[in-house]
């Protein structure tokens, strides 16, 4: 198992993205980050959660140039779970990062959005093409910053506030916040769910 | 109604627009080869069989197991080297092995890994990363991993396409060697790895099966009925217009044209047809 892990980890991840984790493990020891400012909370809110759709695009791409996805076939069962411990290993240095830049209380906060971003695009991306998984992920993102910014009413709405992904500095009580993020979580996680199911059924790239 | 199994081979090329046909043969040796026309089906004869393509309709079945219920169980006794082949360029070669054998479920792999890499002539570059791999040790390695766990049906698909002509006769040598204890379901436009590789085949034309049967066969087919004719260089064109579909093929010779027609023509002698001749006047009649 352990040395499937570690293929799994080689496969998903070039050596260089470590240097995110440990970069902002650096500032923090030097006092550049201070994880507790609001404004640094709000900025990782906004900017973080556009990594994981990148990813996402990212390994389905190199998925398509390697064409190792019909060799899978002859592989029963296996393919949504290797599709599913490799997206996770994707994940981990942001999670270190996530670690590296704030305190406990902010890690749902942070990584929330960006699960159900990451779980949307490799869903679509793996049912409609990356570039459709992609855009779904970026256009949601876009929507969200675009309202928080332009009309940051709309943030105290009450159905509107489950679907929009910056609420830190949302007219909102802490346990409405966590709520909406909680279910951010849960949603990214059944996307990632679906999204291997998915992989399970799909056969072949279809061409550009 | 296509079934895979041993001796009974059942063939149906399911493709949007092409009606379904029913073969069937009872080849004794487990080798089998698809000739096809370029566009005729093959990839997709081959990918009905991996359960990869449906059949657009009728039935398909490996060894009783049905390709759309049955995926599983079909799965578990596969073999794929599919046309497009890739490998992880990040691992070696004996990594890659280890990988689609951890995939697979085979436990305690690193035996049947060694002796494949023996097999396939990969030992020595067995520690390279496969991104140095030229395109015949790939197929190799591609081979190699489709046969981990002694699979019951192995599909392979073009496996000597863009292959140098030495990696192309190195790799039939190793296709003739899988036979005897599996099917091997090969398919190709290459008239050279039929004629090297195979006993039994099937050739299809625009998703229909137009012969079935043994490499012999069908050359005995065309005996007494492909002749060979010198022509002079300047009046080749005139010729081949005249003789037109029946000309099968032509080589060249020292300001003369050696061409081969289906049927008599004036100054041939008869020869015995190649398997290339007799494949080329099944297509054009």
């Amino acid at each position: 198992m352990i040395r499937y892990l570690s293929y799994e980890v080689r496969l998903a991840l070039h050596p260089a993205v470590w240097l995110l984790p440990s970069l902002f493990a650096i500032l923090r020891l030097t006092g550049v980050i201070r994880p507790e400012s609001t404004g640094w909370l709000g900025f990782l809110e906004v900017m973080f959660p556009l990594l994981f759709p990148l990813l996402s695009f990212s390994l389905l791409e190199r998925e398509r140039n390697w064409r190792t996805l019909e060799v899978w076939v002859a592989t029963p069962w296996r393919k949504a779970a290797a599709l599913l411990v490799r997206y996770l290993s994707t994940l981990l240095p942001l999670f270190l990062t996530v670690v590296a830049a704030v305190r406990p209380e902010d890690y749902l906060l942070i990584l929330s959005p960006g699960l159900l971003l990451g779980g949307l695009s490799l869903l679509f991306g793996l049912a409609l093409g990356e570039e459709v998984g992609l855009g779904i992920g970026l256009a949601w993102w876009g929507v969200s910053f675009a309202l928080g910014v332009t009309r940051p009413q709309i943030l105290a709405h009450e159905v509107a506030s489950w679907f929009l992904l910056m609420l830190s500095n949302a007219p909102l009580s802490p346990q409405q916040v966590l709520s909406r993020k909680w279910m951010h979580l849960g949603m990214g996680l059944l996307l990632l769910l679906l999204a291997s199911a998915s992989a399970d059924h799909k056969r072949s790239w279809k061409p550009r | 109604m296509m079934a895979l199994a041993s001796p009974d081979v059942y063939v149906v090329a399911a493709r949007p627009g092409v009606p379904t046909r029913r073969v069937s043969s009872t080849h004794k040796r487990l080798s089998y080869c698809s000739l096809v026309v370029n566009g005729a089906g093959k990839t997709t004869f081959i990918r009905i069989i991996a359960t990869l393509l449906p059949p657009t309709s009728g039935k398909a079945t490996v060894f009783g197991h049905d390709v759309v219920h049955d995926k599983i169980a079909i799965r578990k006794m596969l073999g794929y080297l599919p046309q497009e082949y890739g490998a992880y360029p990040k691992l070696t070669g004996r990594e890659y092995l280890e990988y689609i054998a951890i995939l697979k479920g085979i436990r305690r792999p690193k035996k049947q890994i060694e002796a494949l890499l023996l097999q396939f002539h990969l030992t020595e570059v067995a520690k390279r990363r496969v991104s140095s791999y030229s395109g015949g040790m790939l197929r190799r390695l591609g081979i190699a991993q489709a046969l981990l766990g002694n699979p019951k049906v192995l599909l392979v698909d073009e496996p000597t396409g863009g292959l140098d002509p030495e990696e192309r006769v190195r790799f039939r040598e190793f296709l003739m060697g899988l036979g005897g204890e599996r099917i091997v379901a090969l398919s190709t436009h290459l008239v050279e790895d039929v004629a090297m590789a195979c006993d039994q085949l099937a050739v299809l034309r625009q998703g229909k099966i137009v012969y079935q049967g043994t490499v012999a066969e069908l050359i005995k087919c065309y005996e007494g009925k492909v002749y060979e004719v010198e022509v002079p260089e300047d009046t080749v064109k005139e010729r081949l217009a005249v003789w037109g579909k029946r000309v099968l093929t032509t080589k060249r010779g020292d300001g003369r044209r050696a061409v081969r027609v289906l049927g008599e023509v004036e100054g041939g002698r008869l020869v015995i047809p190649s398997l290339e001749d007799a494949y080329l006047a099944l297509i054009r009649s």
